[in-house]
């Protein structure tokens, strides 16, 4: 059986074919096209399957970033919200607070509100916070919303009640009316999308929803058709960004669940990767053109965050907890009005690109630096596609340095220097930063760039091990044919642990273990494939931010079982406990699995014993800021390095998709599944 | 230290990075191991990394203006008792008195000497809002107060650590003097946490660089802002601005406070002298020096660099004279807790002011001015038989004032307070009350050729007799304009009692009894407008108008425009037509 990951990038689009016996049996890059992707998704699925059978072929995954470019670039229709009686506002006043890159910012000119304040249109009723009904729904008061929404042309709107979490009632009656008078509009429920308190973030949230849902399903059933002409057999899954693939009809209803759709592949694809090495703890570096995320696979396990922003709104729905700044191959190195010496967070991005892409770009860029220290040659074609000009990275350096008082070489050093920095810091933050000792972990790099800096980013914080797989320029696509079918449920349930409480949150299980049986249904997964987790979040009560404790335990003991548990991470996250406080129960989580296959790991190659690998050829390298710091370094060819071939730094390893640097005095070496390992 | 020499580049950009990424990561371990909600979800906290002589490098991302210049004041405070000589490693000093160079009693800074090769290369430090603080109430939190005694615990420059070792007695003294003394412990770890996390990093860069490197680095960091803050003020044409701006009251008496400042800009340097302000007043509205310096450069930086990240280099050309005795420069013991953010926005807002004339593209008109504080106390009922006493405390003040390019943004925090809201759902469910709205005030911002933004209103009704306290300003003197630009309504604070009477309020009430039933509206202020209103493009009007930002009767009464009905038209049923082209 067979399995075809596609991950859309900003300049490239990436594919993995993968087989259940041998792992992976192909890769391949081709150029992302802008207006409509699904064009570069069937190009390089034809691409890689262009000598084969594809009867086959079962499941084609694809990471998308519709949906993360429409809400960037705002591209998306206009909406509607209707909302509780007095609360029009709750998306503009939002939480008053400044962002921080505002704080000295007089004339901020922030993004406005995603639904203009006409189109938040009050509707006459209201719950309260124990789930009441206090003032019935107006029926008449949706009726005349109706007719606004219709005179208006709007094509999807959310609806989004107070306490509508305890009490969707009012929110799906309000639907039922609008289904009679506006049938063809897309109507998102903030109870559907988020049953969770908090009502700005809920809204935030539910109105993205309703922002992308044209945009979104379109793209999806564009492409589902196109993957249906090329093979009827294959099955299109969508990746998520809890790390999990959903059907494209659920993809389609909830496009906020697709914002981190691509990055969240390349850390699936890290815990693939851990899994199969045998490595407990590791944390998972991506560098592309523009940006370098960063994610801690601590005990294996992908963790989970709520607190992400899209355009300074939230949107608080379960994703890989990643940490992104704006360091890439195409950061650009500057010097401030100060005088002194930055590199990003500006992009050359695709378009110019590097100066060395020679397509009008004039600004030294990580690239450019990586170039004229000779980490990356100019015989080199990136991605196969994009051809390098020394003599163009070569004047951009030096007129930075002549800004700087220095050489080029020298400016080009001090770009690799600070970037290096920027990253390592990135690191730091997400290890130690979450009380994680980096020197008990391994550095999995990946991304076209990340090779090139991953060993002096672990030099920097003391990481002792460096694993860089096979593709690493298509890594995230390999995270979308190992990964799972995974839905997630939360209902807000806030009260404090008392007696009663266990029946209540178990009939709030059995309710969500039925929605979930009911999509994993729809999407034909099995009753053996099947897992379900439940899990709590919970806090001392007079706490604002609360713990994720998995509920593991059945029978009448597991809530008190799963209070301890809430001490003993409370312990490990925050450095303390208290016994004694009463604690209390805010969300209730579902987490339903759908197992697309058995064995996920390939069978190894055998290793052979003194396997050595000969150079290509051999350029200088640059390892400092002067002409002296040049060394001679042999140039490997990815391909020519098998199991158990070593190879000693300086060296260079190229490939099509990306580049390693291993940096004098570290060694690597070829595991049985192509895997090298770098360490001192 | 000899600064004579300069770093490479690359170097400096190297320890730069790092030291920035230092204090991100002490605050990320305050915030993970703080027990408070106001640190948590309001952020009322500041991470700050200082000199051997006491100047700021790296503030935290996002940390909030006013704990600038009161964190190297609080730690110069904490060295002219226990000098640097007299420090030994593991030694912690820790403070909150407003008259020793701290903002006010509920803020207490942690600061922690970093020894290398056997001396003081720098200081970490945390600086946090402890929710209680003991004194006259329950969140220590009137303005009403007679003086600082009453406000609440007062703790000079002391060693909470001494080598090492926590110093039980202060912990016992601040254990019996607070309300929930188990969440202060809670906050005092945490701030040793942060302390410690960064004087790590600042350790290992010294043990990589050499101390001397690491030092100079820091001297260059501060050298940069100031390079830029010179250039800045330069380009400001030499000058005497003044202007002058009220507070409503102090609490206490009706009388009003005036904030008056002279702005001298002469070559790179400015001037700011207060001897026009009011004398120190008896309720707690009264701005330590630190708060008057923390508003004074928060002003100066948005006007010259409001860019880069903010240290205390941007304050090396600025000079504040401030009369001691007067409301910027209180002697003890008066109280001062209001002084921090009510009086501290009308500093800002009087520099900016003087120098609009000035700067007429950088500058903003006037924004809410306030942080409209609403507390709310009242007692529960439990099952136990026993009463469970709550608290609510929101705060409201927000709008901005709007520029020569654009609208003030709308209920949006302004000047050098920053905390957030809580959510109506969170609110409702922790204290007995209704919130019947909560949404942008329609005519809310001054009328310009930009209009200002507008501040927000809560309509909410006690389900409990309650006990509320207002402390906010903007009441009688409302946010100014410029240019034209006509200024924001005044703030409204008022009730409706349950036999349909009409209460007003002061910006600033003493505690207060008001029955369950009572429906309490709070209207804050928004922000001033921008040029002229009848210079003010019909189709933004319209727009305005469609959004209910502006209502019909001000859109005629404030614009050059007729306003006519139109029930069918779908995007709102009243057109804007300018007057000219009817005539």
């Amino acid at each position: 059986m067979r399995r075809i990951g596609i991950d859309t990038g900003g300049t490239f689009t990436d594919g993995v074919l993968w087989d259940d016996e041998t792992g992976v049996v192909g890769s391949t890059k081709v150029s992302s096209d802008r207006h409509d992707p699904s064009r570069a998704v069937i190009n390089a699925v034809g691409k890689l399957t262009a000598d084969m059978d594809v009867e086959h072929v079962r499941y084609l995954v694809h990471g998308t970033t519709v949906a993360t470019n429409a809400s960037l670039e705002r591209t998306g229709p206009r909406v509607a919200v209707l909302c509780t009686v007095g609360f029009r506002d709750v998306l503009e006043i939002a939480r008053l607070m400044r962002p921080p890159d505002q704080i000295y910012d007089l004339r901020a000119d922030p993004p406005p509100p995603l639904v203009r304040r006409r189109d938040r249109i009050e509707i006459d009723e209201r719950i309260d916070h124990t789930g009441a009904v206090v003032r019935p729904l107006n029926v008449a008061s949706v009726r005349r919303a109706a007719e606004i929404i219709r005179a208006r042309g709007i094509e999807s709107l959310a609806i989004c009640f107070l306490y509508s979490y305890l009490n969707p009632d009012h929110e799906r009656r309000t639907r039922d009316i609008l289904a009679e008078q506006l049938p063809s509009v897309n109507v998102s429920l903030s109870s559907d999308v988020l049953p969770e308190f908090r009502e700005y973030e809920r809204s935030s949230t539910t109105a993205l929803n309703a922002y992308l849902a044209p945009v979104v399903s379109g793209y999806l059933r564009q492409l589902d058709a196109a993957v249906s002409r090329w093979n009827q057999n294959t099955r299109l899954w969508i990746m998520q960004s809890n790390g999990g693939v959903a059907s494209v009809d659920r993809a389609a209803q909830a496009p906020v669940t697709l914002l981190l759709s691509g990055p969240s592949g390349g850390v699936v694809a890290g815990r693939h990767l851990a899994e199969q090495a045998g490595v407990r703890d590791a944390i998972t570096i991506d560098m592309g053109g523009t940006s370098f995320d960063v994610c801690v696979l601590a005990s294996n396990e992908v963790r989970m965050t709520q607190e992400r922003k899209v355009l300074e709104m939230p949107v608080t729905i379960p994703s890989v907890d990643i940490l992104t700044i704006g360091a890439g191959g195409g950061s650009i190195g500057w010097v401030d009005r100060a005088g002194q010496f930055r590199v990003g967070p500006h992009s050359a991005g695709a378009h110019p690109g590097p100066a060395c892409y020679g397509r009008g770009g004039e600004e030294p860029t990580v690239t450019d630096a990586n170039l004229v220290l000779g980490v990356l040659g100019e015989d080199q074609r990136l991605g196969g596609e994009v051809s390098l000009k020394l003599s163009l990275a070569h004047r951009a350096c030096e007129r930075l340095g002549h800004r700087l008082g220095v050489r080029g070489q020298e400016a080009a050093w001090g770009i690799r220097r600070i970037v290096n920095a920027a990253m390592a810091g990135a690191v730091h933050a997400v290890s130690v930063g979450q009380g994680f000792d980096p020197r008990d972990f391994t550095l999995i790099a990946f991304g076209g760039a990340g090779p090139m800096h991953a060993l002096d980013i672990a030099e920097e914080i003391d990481i002792p091990t460096v694993l860089v797989p096979a593709v690493p320029g298509c890594h995230s696509a390999l995270g979308m044919v190992v990964t799972d079918v995974t839905h997630d449920y939360v209902v807000t349930h806030l009260s404090p642990v008392e007696e009663g409480l266990r029946q209540r949150v178990e009939q709030i299980f059995k309710q969500q273990e039925s929605t979930a049986n009911d999509q994993l249904e729809s999407e034909e997964i099995g009753v053996q494939q099947r897992q379900l987790f439940r899990g709590l979040d919970m806090r001392y009560v007079g706490e604002q931010s609360s713990v994720a404790v998995p509920v593991t335990k059945r029978g009448s003991g597991w809530l008190s079982a799963a209070v301890a548990g809430f001490h003993q991470l409370h312990d490990r996250l925050y450095g303390f406990q208290v016994p004694d406080e009463p604690v209390e129960v805010v969300n209730v989580r579902l987490r339903a699995v759908g197992r697309l296959h058995g064995e996920r790991l390939a069978t190894p190659t055998p290793l052979m014993a003194e396997e050595r690998a000969d150079p290509a050829g051999w350029r200088s390298v640059a390892f400092g800021p002067s002409e002296s710091d040049r060394l001679k370094v042999p140039v490997y060819r990815r391909g020519d390095l098998r199991p158990g071939s070593e190879i000693e730094g300086p060296a260079v390893v190229e490939q099509d998709d990306s580049t390693l640097l291993v940096t004098p005095g570290k060694r690597a070496g070829c595991d049985a599944w192509y895997s090298l390992w770098l360490s001192a | 230290m000899s600064t004579a020499r300069t770093l490479d580049p690359i170097t400096l950009a190297v320890l730069r990075a790092g030291l920035i990424n230092s204090v991100a990561e002490m605050k990320a371990v305050v915030l993970r191991t703080a027990y408070s909600n106001l640190w948590k979800e309001a952020g009322d906290l500041s991470c700050g990394l200082l000199t051997s002589g006491a100047e700021l490098v790296v503030q935290g991302i996002g940390d909030i203006p006013v704990h600038l210049a009161s964190m190297p004041h609080s730690l110069s405070g904490c060295l002219s008792r226990i000098p640097p000589h007299r420090l030994r490693p593991g030694d912690v000093l820790y403070q909150n008195d407003p008259y020793q160079g701290n903002n006010h009693l509920p803020d207490f800074i942690m600061a922690k000497p970093v020894f290398f090769d056997g001396r003081i290369v720098a200081y970490t430090a945390v600086r946090g809002h402890y929710v209680d603080v003991g004194g006259g109430g329950p969140g220590s939190y009137s303005a009403a107060m007679p003086d600082i005694y009453a406000e609440g615990l007062r703790i000079p420059p002391v060693r909470i650590y001494e080598e090492g070792v926590l110093n039980q007695d202060i912990v016992d003294i601040l254990g019996c003097n607070t309300r929930n003394s188990r969440e202060r412990l809670g906050d005092l770890r945490s701030q040793y946490a942060g302390c410690i996390a960064a004087e790590r990093r600042v350790i290992a860069f010294c043990e990589k660089y050499g101390a001397d490197i690491v030092e100079r680095g820091m001297q260059e960091v501060l050298d940069a802002s100031e390079h830029l803050t010179r250039a800045a003020i330069a380009e400001i044409p030499n000058g005497e601005y003044y202007f002058e701006d009220w507070c409503d009251d102090d609490a206490v008496s009706d009388d009003p406070i005036k904030i008056a400042a002279t702005v001298t800009v002469r070559g790179e340097e400015i001037e700011v002298d207060f001897s026009g302000a009011s004398p120190q007043v008896r309720g707690g509205m009264n701005a330590p020096l630190a708060v008057t310096l923390s508003a004074t450069c928060y002003a100066i930086k948005c006007l010259t660099d409001p860019e880069n990240p903010a240290n205390t280099g941007s304050y090396r050309p600025i000079r504040v004279l401030a009369p001691p005795g007067s409301v910027v420069n209180p002697l003890p013991p008066a109280p001062v807790v209001a002084g921090n953010h009510e009086t501290a926005s009308r500093i800002t807002d009087v520099i900016v002011g003087a120098l609009a004339e000035a700067l007429p593209t950088k500058v903003c008109a006037a924004g809410s001015g306030s942080s409209a504080v609403l507390s709310l106390g009242t007692r529960i009922r439990q099952d136990d038989g026993r009463d469970r006493e709550v608290v609510m405390v929101e705060t409201h003040g927000s709008g901005q004032g709007a520029n020569v390019d654009g609208d003030g943004v709308n209920a949006r925090r302004v000047n050098v307070g920053n905390t957030g809201n809580t959510p109506n759902e969170a609110l409702e469910g922790a204290f007995p009350i209704t919130v019947l709205q909560y949404s942008v005030s329609t005519d809310g911002g001054g009328a310009g050729r930009t209009r200002g933004g507008t501040g927000i209103t809560r309509v909410l009704r006690l389900e409990h007799d309650s006990t509320m306290t207002i402390t906010a300003e903007r009441a009688k003197f409302s946010p100014y304009g410029l240019f034209g630009g006509l200024a924001a309504p005044t703030a409204e604070f008022w009730a409706e009692l349950a036999d349909g009477t009409r209460q007003n309020f002061k910006s600033k009430t003493a505690p207060m009894h008001l029955p369950k039933g009572t429906v309490i509206h709070f209207r804050a202020a928004g922000g001033g407008g921008y040029g002229s209103p009848l210079e003010r493009p019909v189709d933004r009007i319209q727009a305005d108008l469609d959004d209910e930002y502006v209502s019909p009767t001000a859109a005629c009464a404030l614009y050059d425009v007729e306003v006519r009905e139109e029930p069918e038209r779908a995007e709102g049923g009243w057109v804007a037509v300018p007057r000219k082209e009817r005539a």
